[in-house]
């Protein structure tokens, strides 16, 4: 929502977060180093520069697991949201402790060799026939080829040209990313371990990742297929009744045609707007109305809720819905859009209707 | 997030945990009795092999 633009969109809240960030990533590293130091896994000769590798790579591997819970767990419980306010410098911080750990293998494993320490990563270990001995870096350097990308179009800049839809399409290679770093730590340090504490933890890992999504996701199909059935001949929707609607809040309404509209109550007046916020298509009506504006839950974009305009400075559009109430006192919304930052008609229940 | 948003999400998740999940469980049954070597005894880092 930026009017200007900035290399990386910082506020007092995001500094302290990114050093509570940074802090609890040094004591990650420190702890695994003085763990592995004193009992190194594979009862080699304890090797500090291996053990900063793995330190980095499983610190990663933990920060992606996190980032990619906070999405379903923002959709399952309210509780998560404020996580996601943050979640893309958690996803930045992510990459590039992946780089330092792509970094230093690749210069502790294949730098001063006759080959190109890039073709020595690729062609040193031939073995793709094999189960045990498969050359796992393939599977790291995809994922961190994809966290690249992600990391590279973080910035808002890159979302408002994409647009939100392409945006998210592109970072939905998370999933597959997180599948390949699974697959890089089964094939590789999994490889070397003895202890099934290790297969154990990446296994916990995915299991949480992908169950949380599986949870999230059935339960948004179910209600996207709540409208199924659904006539709406003259184009308008029973939505609920007035007093369903809490004060600053709204009630989310399936479209027939998939979409979903928020209908919010100001007091005594009643908007309804899309519910897809235009930054990154965030679920407005889970949202709130602060200062006369609703505030989208996931990264506070405002939009006004008579005809979905970001206040000044701000130029951003949502479309807003007219909203009626029936003879029987109930909300009824249109399903058809109005242009975007259009007026719409709500409800005034000091007067009846608007 | 629209409605093929959600259904792409979901769908990704239905395809992947499984193919995932099976990727690991490949590892798991082939992982040597002893582990591997260190990594840097098993690299060649010549290109030769």
């Amino acid at each position: 929502m930026g009017v200007r633009h900035q290399a990386v969109q910082w506020n007092g809240n995001k500094i302290v977060y990114d050093l509570y960030m940074l802090a609890a990533l040094a004591a990650f590293i420190a702890v695994f180093m003085i763990v592995g130091l004193e009992a190194y896994p594979t009862g080699h000769e304890a090797d500090p520069v291996v053990l900063l590798i793995r330190a980095l790579g499983s610190a990663a591997f933990l920060m992606l697991t996190i980032a990619l819970m906070i999405g379903p767990l923002a959709r399952l419980s309210p509780r998560f949201l404020p996580f996601l306010y943050n979640r893309r410098h958690l996803g930045v911080m992510t990459f590039l402790v992946a780089a330092a750990h792509f970094g230093l293998s690749l210069f502790w494993y294949h730098f001063g060799g006759p080959l190109n320490p890039f073709v020595s990563l690729l062609v040193s270990n031939p073995l793709y026939q094999s189960k045990q001995g498969f050359p796992f870096e393939a599977f790291g350097l995809a994922a961190f080829a994809i966290l690249f990308v992600m990391a590279a179009t973080s910035h808002d800049f890159w979302l408002k040209n994409l647009s939100a839809g392409v945006w998210k399409l592109i970072h939905t290679l998370a999933y597959p990313a997180y599948g390949l770093l699974v697959l890089h730590i089964a094939y590789g340090a999994l490889m070397t371990e003895k202890s099934p504490l290790y297969p154990a933890l990446v296994i916990l890992g995915l299991a949480l990742v992908a169950g949380l999504h599986l949870a999230a996701g059935m339960r948004e199909w179910a209600r996207d297929s709540g409208m199924k059935g659904v006539k709406a001949p003259d184009g308008w929707i029973d939505v609920c009744a007035p007093d369903d609607i809490p004060d600053k809040r709204a009630v989310i309404a399936p479209l027939p045609k998939g979409d979903r509209v928020a209908v919010f109550r100001d007091g005594a007046k009643i908007y309804a707007v899309d519910n897809a916020c235009r930054h990154q298509n965030g679920p407005l009506g889970e949202g709130c109305i602060k200062d006369g504006v609703i505030t989208c839950p996931w990264h506070g974009w405002q939009y006004r809720p008579q005809d979905g305009v970001s206040p000044p400075p701000y130029e951003e559009r949502i479309s807003t819905h007219d909203a009626r109430l029936s003879s029987l006192g109930r909300v009824f919304v249109r399903i058809r859009r109005n242009a975007p930052g259009a007026a719409g008609a709500f409800i005034d229940l000091g007067e009846g209707r608007g | 997030m629209r409605r093929p948003q959600r259904r792409l999400h979901l769908l990704m998740w239905i395809a992947l945990a499984p193919a995932i999940a099976a990727g690991v469980l490949l590892a798991l049954r082939h992982a040597p009795a002893e582990p591997l070597a260190d990594l840097a005894e098993i690299l060649v880092t010549d290109g030769a092999d």
